[in-house]
């Protein structure tokens, strides 16, 4: 297997963390599963929206 | 704070501040500045231009700083210089208990979360980048931010599991202990590691199995897979941001899923076993408020602290910043815990074996200042643990009395006597090989290295305590 991974962005000269073949491979491969989620979740957000339904605030941690 | 002398110059560089390109720390005459070098200047302009940053200080969850007109360390490289708010004490994720940990990273995520919407992201999660300020953690690197382009992945993302997850994932799903493995492995736990520590049931966690055991698995096969001629750079738009936020969110709730398992130890349960009587506590508790009211110190460490009641006495009786500092790390979660229940900024619960307090480490042994470097303390509080030192660990009360000549100007520790039960506790399976073990030897000990300001019979015990300034 060959891997063609130096990603475009560290052409930044500030990116100084090593972000990982393989942990940018993984984000790729979860990204593709949890952004489908996310986007159902906007959906909802923008139908409730219609509905004057409130969002609750994002908590502080 | 360790900083590496440039002989003459009277202006030193951070020791820890060497990684980012993007500027780094430095002090000039005791004051604390960061250098942001001119290479950062499009993502620093953005950050304060988009409000991202007025933001993040708003909530407190950035540090604040100001501009100013001062001569940078290296003027061919840098574009501003600013004056960040001082941290009065720093700590480390490995002196950290669980929820300190946790906090840490939500707020991490957090600032990820936010930064996203003013297109910007976090180039770097580290744990040593949160700190501990007025009872909150707290974003101490004003450099960690990026202009995001969507399809970008995040670049902190390993490093957020190793800093973050995989520890907090074994402190929870094995034991709290786990924490300092911190220590060891200063740029956070392998996963590999992590996911071979972890009991198998992790894996029917969706957020530990893929964060923690396949991330694992992906970096080991990107790890021996051969890489292409030329490394040829692959095209961008790989990750959504729906993608992203799908991430960050996944992480969130793995992480808010975990919890600190309190199993009440023994140390947790101390007040409740030891021979106490209310006057006791009351006659002890006086003279600790008398003591820090005469003394108004500015930093106090209380050491031996177990879950903090005499750290919150002497707290509430000055505007003293007290660490409270305790080798259990239940008893730190617990401590930690009514913190943040009563929002008190005046205690900073921490996680310190006074056998073997944290070391100097990182590169060149100067990253990570030791637990005693970041002394002296105006006052040094030591109730109830000279018999741990000096009959549970055999440290002689000469070398005891020397070593607490360091950490602090003021002293006040309780003598604890053979006859007290928790002494008779620790003598009962071990031959007692301590014959200067009393009062007279112990102030003949200390006397080499402090003056006897007060001594205070405490009511209702055979205990005492003794005020004592360092000579």
């Amino acid at each position: 297997m060959r891997l063609h991974l130096k990603p475009t962005f560290l052409g930044d000269h500030n990116m100084y963390v090593d972000p990982g073949t393989g942990s940018v491979l993984l984000q790729i491969i979860l990204g593709a599963i949890l952004g489908g989620g996310v986007a159902i979740k906007l959906l909802w957000k923008r139908i409730s929206a219609l509905f004057g339904k409130k969002e609750p605030h994002d908590p502080q941690p | 704070m360790t900083l590496s002398p440039e002989p003459g110059s009277g202006q030193v560089q951070h020791t820890a501040s060497f990684r980012d390109p993007s500027g780094y720390i430095f002090r000039r005459r005791g004051q604390l500045f960061r250098q942001i070098n001119a290479v950062y200047r499009r993502d620093y302009d953005l950050l304060m231009a988009s409000g991202l940053y007025q933001r993040l200080v708003e909530r407190g969850w950035l540090i604040p700083h100001q501009e100013v007109q001062e001569d940078p360390l290296e003027p061919s490289s840098c574009y501003r210089v600013i004056q960040p708010e001082e941290i009065p004490f720093i700590s480390y994720p490995y002196e950290w208990c669980f929820s300190q940990l946790k906090d840490a990273a939500l707020l991490t995520l957090s600032i990820q979360r936010e930064a996203l919407q003013a297109g910007m992201m976090l180039k770097d999660a580290s744990a040593y980048n949160i700190q501990f300020h007025k009872g909150k953690p707290i974003l101490i690197d004003t450099l960690s931010f990026t202009a995001y382009e969507e399809g970008m992945p995040w670049v902190a993302y390993r490093q957020f599991c190793q800093h973050f997850l995989a520890p907090l994932a074994l402190m929870s799903r094995v034991d709290l202990r786990l924490g300092r493995l911190l220590m060891v492995h200063m740029d956070g736990l392998p996963l590999d590691l992590a996911s071979r520590l972890l009991p198998g049931s992790t894996r029917f966690n969706f957020g530990l199995l893929t964060h923690v055991h396949l991330h694992a698995r992906a970096q080991q096969v990107a790890f021996t897979a051969t890489p292409a001629p030329n490394n040829p750079r692959y095209p961008g738009k790989r990750l959504s941001k729906a993608g992203l936020i799908g991430l960050i969110e996944s992480l969130g709730a793995t992480v808010r899923g975990l919890n600190a398992p309190i199993r009440k130890t023994g140390w947790v349960e101390y007040y409740h076993h030891t021979n106490y009587t209310n006057t006791t506590f009351e006659s002890k508790k006086r003279y600790v408020q008398e003591t820090v009211q005469r003394l108004a110190p500015r930093l106090v460490w209380d050491l031996g602290a177990n879950t903090g009641v005499f750290s919150r006495v002497a707290a509430g009786s000055s505007n003293a910043l007290v660490i409270s500092a305790d080798y259990d790390p239940e008893a730190v979660e617990v401590n930690y815990q009514q913190v943040k229940r009563e929002h008190d900024s005046s205690l900073l619960p921490l996680v310190i074996d006074l056998t073997n307090p944290s070391p100097a480490i990182g590169w060149d042994n100067t990253e990570r200042e030791s637990f005693y470097q970041r002394g002296p303390a105006d006052l040094v509080l030591a109730l109830a643990l000279v018999h741990h030192l000096a009959i549970g660990n055999n440290v002689p009360l000469e070398r005891l009395a020397a070593t607490f000549a360091r950490l602090g100007r003021y002293l006040l520790v309780e003598f604890v006597p053979k006859e007290d039960s928790q002494v008779q506790k620790l003598l009962q399976s071990r031959e007692d090989i301590f014959p200067d073990y009393h009062l007279e030897g112990f102030k003949r000990a200390f006397a080499r290295h402090f003056q006897l300001e007060k001594e205070m019979p405490i009511e209702g015990s055979a205990r005492t305590l003794l005020l004592y300034r360092k000579v």
